[in-house]
């Protein structure tokens, strides 16, 4: 992903623009002059040149397209290396825009916590047929898979954790109201019983009962935590979601669940264990030492975690991965997308209610 | 499951042999960025032949016993949680046997 490694216009897959080719068009189909007339709009400057837009891996919600350009004149003249952000061919209901995810990509950098640049958002139609918006394209990888076994972060694993506790914490100053994020509903009551009702809402319209993860909801309604200080919540923040090079974290990607909410349940999402990528020992993400993260947020935060809490909500994480998982298989079953890695996904719901059963006996 | 005798090889022993085919003399040609690929569609094959040589019966009409635990009537029920815990080790087991070894 260097700057300036692609010197030549790279033609775009065809894939990804609705309608027809039109005929006599010398490139049917192609984005990337419109794409450079918005870009100079956006951005300023009196001229773009487009150098590559490719679709990036990853994503099972949305997509995401490495852009370079060049700018002529104005503030921002020269080679820029960004993402455009745009949704996939199908959505999870519970989701939020790219406008509204554009809106909290600008709190979370205005809060000091590290994420790509938002740049510009276009909230019509009129440049790709769906609304996209444009951030600074980071260095490194995101790969949970990779970051779990490259023995490249074996010295600095400790630093990573620190350090994501610490973005995290800054994340979590972030409370309600937020001028930009009026979208976001306050929970009234417990949120840990807002989010099982949500949970036991998506259930009531899925094709089939699913008896343990209910037996876990109800464990979890049972001994819902009070609520506490609302603040605002990544809700995936977790291995696979954030990048990282080979200087450490070069930021958290990702905001399309956000909102507001119980900070434990964060913690919980990050440290649960489906989510370690199978390097289950290392108990924050898979990537370093509860202790380390644990240490991280609470000298960020100033407020000192209870153990007992988060393992609430990292039952809970399992829960909601499992409702996520039966919606990404969902959309493999349903036939709006065919995708091995969907297909896949929704068959992990066995092991989740497996954990969730473990951890809720009578 | 019908009486009437299937012709040989049946669907379990077709993708049996379509998997290790695949795996031993195919997934050593994949480039590097496609073996992740690979590794998926031979786990879609793995999960498919477990679950037609043992099909897991799930739970009949569940619906009911779903609103009984909404309602909290099987807060106490010890032979319920053991019912459904060993459905769940029986899909696990279908769907990702390592994943037991690991617990």
């Amino acid at each position: 992903m260097k700057l300036g490694s692609a010197a030549t216009l790279d033609p775009t897959p065809g894939d990804q623009t609705p309608g027809d080719p039109t005929p006599g068009d010398p490139t049917p189909g192609d984005p990337t002059p419109g794409l450079a007339r918005w870009l100079i709009g956006a951005l300023g400057g009196n001229a773009a040149q487009v150098t590559r837009f490719e679709k990036l891996g990853g994503g099972a919600i949305q997509e995401n397209w490495a852009l370079d350009v060049v700018l002529s004149g104005g503030p921002r003249a020269g080679r820029h290396a960004l993402v455009l952000r745009t949704d996939a061919p199908s959505l999870v209901a519970s989701s939020h825009t790219r406008a509204q995810e554009y809106a909290l990509l600008r709190s979370a950098w205005a809060g000091g916590v590290t994420v790509p640049e938002p740049l510009a958002l276009a909230s019509d139609t009129s440049v790709l047929g769906k609304p996209f918006y444009v951030m600074r394209r980071l260095a490194g990888t995101a790969a949970g898979h990779l970051l779990v076994r490259d023995d490249r972060w074996k010295g600095d694993r400790s630093a990573l954790a620190q350090r994501l506790g610490r973005e995290l914490a800054r994340i979590h100053k972030i409370a309600p109201p937020q001028t930009g994020l009026e979208f976001l509903t306050v929970p009234s009551g417990p949120p840990a019983k807002s989010v099982v009702a949500t949970l036991r809402h998506w259930l009531d319209g899925y094709r089939m009962a699913r008896p343990a993860l209910e037996w876990g909801l109800r464990w979890l309604d049972r001994v819902a935590p009070p609520r506490g200080a609302v603040r605002l919540l990544h809700r995936d923040f977790r291995t696979g979601n954030y990048m990282v090079d080979d200087q450490g974290l070069t930021g958290i990607l990702d905001w399309e669940f956000a909102g507001w909410g119980d900070p434990d349940e964060d913690i919980g999402w990050f440290c649960a264990k489906c989510w370690r990528f199978g390097a289950i020992a290392r108990e924050a993400g898979g990537i370093g030492e509860r202790q380390d993260f644990y240490r991280g947020y609470e000298e960020e935060s100033g407020r000192r975690i209870d153990p007992d809490r988060i393992r609430y909500w990292e039952i809970l994480a399992h829960a909601r991965w499992a409702v996520v998982a039966l919606q990404q298989g969902e959309r493999y079953v349903s036939g709006a997308e065919a995708s091995l890695d969907l297909a896949l996904t929704g068959r992990r719901i066995a092991e989740l209610e497996h954990e969730i059963l473990k951890a809720t006996p009578p | 499951m019908t009486d009437i005798p299937r012709d040989r090889p049946e669907a379990a022993e077709l993708i049996a042999v379509a998997r290790s085919v695949f795996q031993a003399e195919l997934m050593p040609f994949l480039r590097d960025d496609l073996r992740v690929i690979g590794l998926m569609i031979a786990n879609a094959l793995a999960i498919a032949e477990r679950e037609l040589r043992d099909p897991a019966g799930g739970i009949l009409d569940a619906w009911p016993l779903v609103l009984a635990i909404r309602a909290g009537r099987h807060d106490t029920d010890r032979a319920l949680h053991a019912r459904l815990l060993s459905d769940a080790v029986d899909r696990v087991a279908v769907a990702n046997p390592k994943f037991l070894d690991q617990t």
